[in-house]
């Protein structure tokens, strides 16, 4: 009487980080950084696609409809679109070489015996020489990317 | 000791009564060599004795001390404050786990996870010798290094804390269960290699993860989640390829010889009781 117990409710939750926990901490690791960009550069990717398909599309309404959507796409700032487009695509392909290598356990290497201070093999030497590659490789078919668009405009 | 400086600590506390996030502040004097839990600690006898979280250990074996610092997930025992470099420091729950208070979270779905992949030595041929042993099995010091780094795992899922994959799919069996898994498959005394990669080929199992490598940054004891989970895909996809092979798990050693005054030692019996029975149960449910 008058002690009768107070009904508690506790309530809990699933701590899911969520599509923000994508990005992971500043003090995390290269290889988080890279996943964060090859998604954003996949799903972006798909977005162009759709564009892509859209503007090619307007040929079906006739020739005149077909130029005249390009003639809106021909100008520096659509080149320029186009060109952070393909840098994406570079990016998401040369990243994209090294994950279907490193995700099928190829140039990785062993387990080791764990002696302090631990290994970790993505911090090792050969997947970090893959990433300096795809790095050097991803540049390259950048600058000549810039190239190509560049021509169109200045000379 | 002797007090170096004062460190702000920043709680994110679970409030289960409410049903939401806390922030509350402390202010601790730190001694040089202090650990984020130590400071706890001093929070708890101090400042605010309704202070809740998990240490058993502090030093690194229990792994239950697990929380996210200046958002990376460690291990508040073997985390030094001053280590940090910062005068305030964050501290929040471990993520992708139930919250339960303050800064502890229920470790269940983690745990449910890694009994999924059947840790544990499975025998398909000798069963008499595996519930009555009487002898080792044949393992040289090159096979147990095949395994040893993912032994050392303490089940603190800070890995699970960290992997974005974990973050967004619940059913996800997360980077500590699969290189359990690994850590099986890897070991010669093992025959359950064909039975652990059918659990692990799903988008749910080793096809979850997208190598961003936190599972390892964030590991206490260099177990590298990352490094087993691509090995048990090129292994997958091998079974699939038709060249894998169940293995024959190791023999026994040869008896020793018998030596004149020295008396046989029995094995060890179980130790807690019914565990002998639910062991068989387990054994024969999953194995017939
Ligand atoms: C250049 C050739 C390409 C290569 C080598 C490539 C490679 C890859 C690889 C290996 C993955 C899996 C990544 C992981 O495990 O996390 C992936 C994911 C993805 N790709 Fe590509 N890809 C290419 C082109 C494209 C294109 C043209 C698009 C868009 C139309 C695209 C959209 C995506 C998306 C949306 C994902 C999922 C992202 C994620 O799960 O994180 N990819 N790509
Ligand atoms: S490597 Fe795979 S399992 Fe590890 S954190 Fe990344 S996505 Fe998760
Ligand atoms: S693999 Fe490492 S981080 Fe993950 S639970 Fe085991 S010890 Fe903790």
């Amino acid at each position: 009487m008058g002690f009768a117990k107070r009904k508690r409710k506790y309530k809990t939750k699933y701590n899911l980080a969520g599509t923000a926990g994508w990005i992971g901490n500043l003090r995390m690791n290269m290889e988080r950084y890279l996943y964060f960009l090859h998604r954003i550069t996949g799903i972006g990717l798909v977005f162009y696609l759709i564009l892509h398909i859209i503007i090619t599309s307007s040929r079906m309404y006739g020739e005149s409809a077909y130029e005249y959507t390009h003639s809106l796409i021909n100008n520096p700032i659509a080149d320029f679109g186009l060109f952070i487009v393909m840098a994406g695509l570079i990016f998401h392909g040369v990243n994209g070489i090294r994950l279907i290598l490193n995700e099928y356990g190829f140039l990785l290497g062993k387990p080791a015996r764990p002696i302090y201070p631990y290994r970790q093999i993505l911090k090792t030497r050969t997947p970090r020489l893959l990433i300096l590659s795809m790095i050097v490789l991803g540049f390259i078919l950048l600058i000549i990317v810039a190239y190509e668009l560049l021509m169109v405009w200045v000379f | 000791m002797e007090t170096i400086k004062n460190v702000k600590f920043r709680i994110k506390r679970w409030i289960p009564e409410d049903g939401r996030f806390r922030v509350d502040t402390f202010e601790v004097p730190v001694f040089k060599g202090m650990t984020v839990l130590e400071g706890l600690i001093y929070i708890k006898e101090n400042l605010d004795p309704s202070l809740s979280f998990r240490r058993s250990c502090r030093m690194a074996t229990c792994g239950i001390c697990g929380i996210v610092i200046n958002g990376k997930p460690m291990l508040a025992c073997s985390t030094q404050i001053l280590h940090l470099q910062s005068d305030t420091i964050t501290l929040e729950p471990l993520k992708n786990l139930p919250l339960v208070k303050d800064l502890v979270v229920d470790h269940t779905p983690f745990f449910e996870k890694q009994k999924t992949i059947k840790p544990y030595i499975i025998r398909k041929n000798d069963l008499d010798e595996y519930w009555n042993p009487t002898r080792e099995y044949k393992q040289t010091p090159r096979e147990v290094e095949e395994y040893l780094q993912f032994s050392y795992c303490l089940t603190c899922a800070l890995c699970y804390a960290a992997c974005p994959t974990s973050g967004t799919n619940k059913d996800y069996l997360g980077p500590q269960a699969l290189m359990n898994a690994y850590r099986f498959i890897a070991d010669n005394r093992d025959e359950g290699l064909l039975l652990r990669l059918e659990i692990v080929d799903s988008p749910d199992g080793c096809w979850g993860c997208h190598l961003a490598g936190s599972c390892s940054d964030v590991c206490p004891k260099g177990v590298d989640p990352a490094l087993a989970i691509q090995i048990l895909r090129k292994m997958v996809v091998e079974k699939d390829l038709g060249y894998l092979e169940e293995r024959k798990g190791a023999q026994l050693v040869p008896p020793l010889p018998y030596v004149e005054g020295v008396e046989k030692v029995e094995a060890p019996k179980f130790t807690v009781r019914g565990a002998k029975k639910k062991a068989e149960e387990i054994q024969t449910k999953y194995l017939s």
